[in-house]
């Protein structure tokens, strides 16, 4: 009882196989009511006290309610991290002439230090800044050498003045005249500076760093720390000149961003070129002014880039728009982007005014004037300091200022012109504007300058912003938002202009590309068939009044004609019987414009993709022969115009090609179809991924085309190159949906895959492999399915991965299973054939899906142990052969690629019938 | 092979089950975290509210040659940085004890102070100690310490790193910390 505690009394007393059974019984008793557990652990510790005392021990410990392992300890990770260097080790030591007194600071070149004269001939205190190693000293002396007499030009009063520079024990050095002072943004809020106040010093920073870039120095480094003002108000600018300098190392200089990895510069105030890593020139420094005005102004960063990734901050500086100062005075608190007191409030009052009053004051030529010299294009910049200084005295003697906003046209043109990454994150931006544009035109009673801004604005997001966007990875979502928020602006006006012919086309356009984005098969799309069809509807119905009113204009008739096009294709995904009076309908007109307008290449195109459709939906409708006519013709049709230059163009004829192959394949034309997708098709295709390394649809067609190559593969035979192929197809996929992981055809090109694994596997004759691969593929068809119960086609494949599972159960001679599996599989791929009007593939899989079950039954009457039960398994076999046949029969004389033949199920039957009851 | 080619490869070294890929990996993580972090502390110096999560990407992003970097191996690199974290915090709480006892002469500095109190000191080295003898009763509990306590991951961050499911986190975080507790209880006692 008295003995001393032996430490942790556990440690040794527990190995990891008893641990293991402690633990399993902790975690369940923990689960259950307290009042219940003790009787669980009489039963479950059945007489090992020590066992149960362990438990126990447990149990108590975790219902301690005094706080254990709450917080954790990552955030002072960071910090001892942070701090796990030594700067004071240096005190007392000698640089040069220079002994060190005390650390001023650190920055990203080194840290400074306070110094004096080590021999006591000057009383004069020093900052001396200790640079980073890693700089090379010899070509940093050198460098110094060079620079020394331009840099002791630099005398402005206003500019901190260098003194010397070498390379010591410690490292290079620099050493400066040492300035007491406070940085300018805090210098200005501890003393209450109003704006005119702040405006008045800045414009004194403007005119010495216009002293320096004058004699052809840029600082490159402006910040509020490299602006001190000292104590009676005297602004001095710090590090002129030093930043060039340290590009001696020409290793680290001039990099991106992404590379010099933050380094070198201070990336709040580094301009869009500094961070590419592109030339820098006096305009750099005018941005970096722009930047601290903002600050000054505003007590707010234009950008928040804290956490951001280096791609990440070279995006949002080279990129986003820059909030307006009188927009963001007004917004709430945003602590990542403060830089001194913390609310709207605490900002004004720092300047002596109230929020509301400071925004208002912003407002207009302030606003205008710190935009103008944060443009991203540093031609559109300030030319010089002091032309920003310039401006900032207009506006102080209330005169008009030289900096004009951004047209509206300008700044449509700038979005389509930026990267395409920009212009997704302007999209909201943008929708933003259009929205207050339009309110202010609603207001205005429809002034005709706003009316045409509007519809300009709808047109650029429509149109250029729509097709510059399209093949974006992840778009799919920003372009619907997008496209929808024009549409109802458009939408608006239309209703209000219904006689402008030429506002009504554009409107029809509109519903037309929301039907693409909605579900245009073709197209990243969000999987909606439905409101595709009613939003082609409408283009349908607008165009088509546009189009009575004048049958012969070229213009109207092509978009009329397109758009029956894309009607019928999208009728023909969505099982609907209008494919043939649309297609037909919009041959005839396209013909006719062309026969009146000669070969206009963007109508040609269209009628060719409308053919090619067309065939492909004859093929499945079962009148291959007249599928493959159509598609020869609009294979024609499409190489004629193919000069390597147009992506659509070229992805048309690619598909082209590919339902050529499925009417050869359908007609068992099998070594044909396998020269056409190895000596013309894959080619093709490689060609177009060559120049379009990462379009989606390029990467859709790759999958698409290996796994057509694994099916004809395993169709021959040559089972490795089958899976081969199909292993290609499936990394395509995958690649698909790293692009974009909501992309609806990402997700069924993977299960399109898997399903061709399976298939090979199965005709390998490995049925564990198989079936996993087709249970793979149902289940994200079958999520896929449910998602969109109207997609038919969908539908369709679901029930196919399904009955080729069911195959393989079969084939394994599982009959219980395959039983379960047949007609589960039977009755999905009736409810699709009902669904469906269209094509009778739709019926030959039902036949399979009937048959597979008669097939189930059969087997089960085999290993049948009565003969009474034999006879009635045997019964119900027949009576799903019958229903097989009764759907196949129809179709006996085609020519087709049956899964299951009629004439097979019908030989089975005659052989069943006599042994029947 | 650049240092970039190089964690990618003993991330995946350690994954196939390398154990000696970590103790290569420590370091050159350690040092690349303590860039960041210095440089951000420089940038901030009164706001340095980087979270350890955004640190620990931040690093993995300068030190892994993959774009788009493969989701599995970030995972593996958080833990890996988790157990970097709670080696970190160790060695700083001995340094600051072996000060108190006498040994140190110079002066703490501001950064230091404000990291951690003395108590919490103590209560890093002993759950630093609890931990080895977790790890060798049941390695995973204590890899799940590791990333939620050390690294500051969630449990889903926790789950992939570790290639277990959530529920899985779960019940080990809450074994782990009854574990904890009646050890530590047991040793103050």
């Amino acid at each position: 009882m008295n003995d001393p505690p032996l430490g942790p009394r556990l440690a040794g007393s527990l190995d990891p196989a008893r641990w293991q059974r402690v633990k399993a019984l902790f975690e369940q008793a923990i689960e259950l009511p307290i009042v219940d557990r003790s009787s669980f652990l009489d039963t479950a510790c059945s007489g090992d006290a020590d066992l149960r005392d362990e438990v126990e021990g447990l149990l108590a410990a975790s219902e301690d309610e005094r706080p254990f392992l709450d917080r954790d300890l990552s955030s002072s990770v960071y910090e001892v991290i942070a701090a796990g260097h030594d700067p004071n080790a240096r005190i007392g030591k000698e640089v040069g002439p220079y002994r060190l007194l005390s650390e001023l600071g650190q920055g990203g070149m080194g840290s400074v230090y306070l110094a004096e004269r080590a021999d006591g001939s000057f009383e004069q205190q020093v900052a001396v800044k200790l640079l980073r190693p890693g700089l090379h000293p010899d070509a940093l002396l050198e460098r110094f050498a060079l620079e020394r007499d331009i840099l002791a030009s630099l005398n402005h009063p206003h500019i901190a003045s260098l003194l010397d520079g070498g390379v010591g024990e410690q490292g290079p050095y620099i050493v400066m005249e040492y300035v007491v002072g406070e940085a300018i943004d805090s210098y200005c809020d501890s003393n209450r500076l109003s704006t005119r106040e702040r405006l008045t010093l800045f414009r004194t920073v403007c005119e010495a760093v216009q002293f320096a870039h004058k004699k052809l120095i840029v600082h490159r480094d402006l910040k509020p720390s490299n602006v001190l003002v000292t104590p009676d108000g005297y602004p001095k600018l710090l590090d002129f000149g030093i930043a060039r300098l340290l590009e001696a190392d020409r290793r680290t200089a001039s990099r991106p961003l992404t590379q010099t990895g933050l380094r070198l510069m201070t990336p709040e105030y580094a301009s869009p070129e500094q961070i590419r890593g592109e030339r820098i020139s006096t305009a750099t420094d005018v941005y970096a002014l722009g930047v601290l005005l903002y600050e000054l102004l505003t007590g707010r960063r234009p950008y928040d880039l804290k956490g951001l990734s280096p791609a990440g901050v070279e995006r949002a500086v080279g990129e986003a728009t820059v909030v307006r100062p009188s927009s963001i005075v007004a917004q709430g608190e945003r602590a990542s982007r403060r830089t001194g007191p913390h609310d709207a409030t605490a900002i004004g009052q720092a300047r002596r005014t109230t929020p509301d009053r400071l925004r208002r004051m912003l407002d207009g030529d302030l606003d205008t004037i710190v935009l103008k010299a944060m443009q991203k294009d540093p031609d559109r910049r300030y030319a010089s300091a002091a032309q920003l200084g310039e401006d900032i005295g207009r506006y102080l003697a209330q005169l008009p200022v030289m900096a004009q906003p951004d047209s509206l046209g300008y700044r449509i043109r700038t979005f389509t012109r930026r990267n395409a990454v920009a212009v997704t994150a302007s999209v909201v931006v943008a929708a933003t504007l259009l929205g207050g544009i339009f309110a202010t035109a609603s207001q205005a009673a429809r002034a005709e300058a706003r009316f045409q801004d509007v519809r300009a604005l709808s047109n650029a997001l429509l149109f250029d912003l729509h097709d510059d966007i399209r093949d974006l990875p992840g778009s799919t979502a920003v372009r619907e938002k997008l496209v929808s928020r024009a549409l109802l602006y458009l939408d608006l006006l239309g209703q209000e202009n219904s006689g402008d012919a030429d506002l009504q086309l554009e409107l029809a356009t509109a519903f037309e590309q929301v039907g693409q984005i909605q579900g245009d098969p073709h197209y990243p799309n969000l999987g909606d068939l439905e409101g595709a069809e009613g939003s082609y509807t409408r283009a349908l119905e607008i165009v088509e009044d546009v189009w009575r009113k004048d049958t012969l204009d070229g213009e109207v008739t092509h978009a009329f004609g397109r758009m029956l096009g894309r009607s019928s294709v999208l009728n023909s995904w969505a099982g609907g019987d209008q494919v043939m009076k649309l297609s037909g309908r919009s041959i005839q007109l396209l013909e006719d414009l062309l026969d009146r307008q000669g070969q206009e290449v963007a109508v040609v195109h269209d009628l060719a993709r409308i053919r090619s459709e067309l065939g492909w939906f004859l093929i499945f409708d079962g009148d291959t022969e007249a599928g493959l006519a159509e598609l020869a013709t609009a294979i024609a049709a499409l190489e004629s115009i193919d000069r390597g230059q147009d992506l659509e163009i070229r992805l048309d004829l690619w598909r082209a090609y590919t339902y050529e192959i499925d009417g050869l394949n359908f007609s068992n034309r099998f070594d044909r179809s396998l020269d056409r997708l190895q000596s013309v098709a894959l080619p093709h295709l490689h060609r177009i991924a060559a120049t379009h390394p990462n379009q989606p649809r390029v990467q859709y067609g790759l999958h698409v085309g290996y796994n057509y190559l694994g099916l004809l593969n395993g169709h021959l035979k040559q089972y490795d190159d089958a899976v081969e192929a199909h292993e290609q197809s499936l990394g395509y996929a995958q690649r698909l949906l790293e692009f974009n992981p909501a992309n609806q055809k990402g997700f069924e090109a993977v299960s399109r895959s898997y399903a061709g694994l399976g298939e090979i596997h199965r005709l390998r004759g490995d049925y564990g492999q198989a079936l996993e691969a087709f249970e793979g593929a149902s289940a994200i068809r079958r999520e896929m399915y449910a998602m969109n119960p109207g997609n038919i086609s969908m539908g369709n494949q679901l029930a196919l991965s399904d009955r080729w599972a069911c195959r393989v159960v079969l084939a394994a001679g599982d009959y219980a299973d395959a039983l379960d599996r047949c007609v589960a599989a039977a009755e999905l791929q009736e409810r699709v054939a009902d669904a469906d009007t269209g094509g009778r593939i739709y019926d030959s899989n039902l036949g399979s899906a009937l048959a597979y079950a008669g097939d189930a039954y059969r087997g089960l009457a085999a290993q049948a142990r009565s003969l009474d039960e034999r006879s009635s398994l045997l019964a119900e076999a027949i009576e799903w052969y019958e229903r097989s046949y009764a759907v196949l029969r129809p179709y006996e004389t085609l020519d087709l690629a049956w899964e299951v033949r009629p004439d097979s199920v019908a030989a089975i039957l005659e052989r069943l019938r006599p042994a029947g009851p | 092979m650049s240092d970039q080619e190089n964690v990618t490869g003993l991330i995946r070294d350690w994954r196939a089950g390398d154990a000696s890929a970590v103790e290569q990996l420590m370091p050159m993580v350690y040092d690349e975290l303590r860039r960041i972090a210095q440089a951000h502390l420089r940038r901030e110096r009164q706001d340095h509210t980087l979270s350890s999560t955004a640190l620990v990407h931040e690093a993995f992003l300068n030190l892994v040659d993959q774009s788009p970097p493969a989701v599995s191996d970030r995972v593996h690199f958080f833990a890996i940085a988790s157990r970097v974290m709670r080696r970190v915090l160790v060695w700083h709480a001995r340094k600051r004890n072996a000060e108190k006892r006498g040994g140190g002469q110079r002066p703490v500095t501001l950064d230091e102070v404000a990291v951690l109190s003395d108590d919490r000191l103590d209560e890093v080295l002993a759950l630093d100690q609890a931990l080895d003898r977790l790890d060798a009763l049941d390695s995973r509990l204590c890899r799940v310490v590791e990333c939620r306590h050390f690294g500051g991951l969630t449990v889903s961050e926790t789950a992939e790193a570790l290639d277990v499911s959530a529920a899985t986190v779960k019940r080990d975080w809450r074994s782990a910390r009854a574990w904890l507790r009646r050890e530590l209880d047991g040793a103050a006692a």
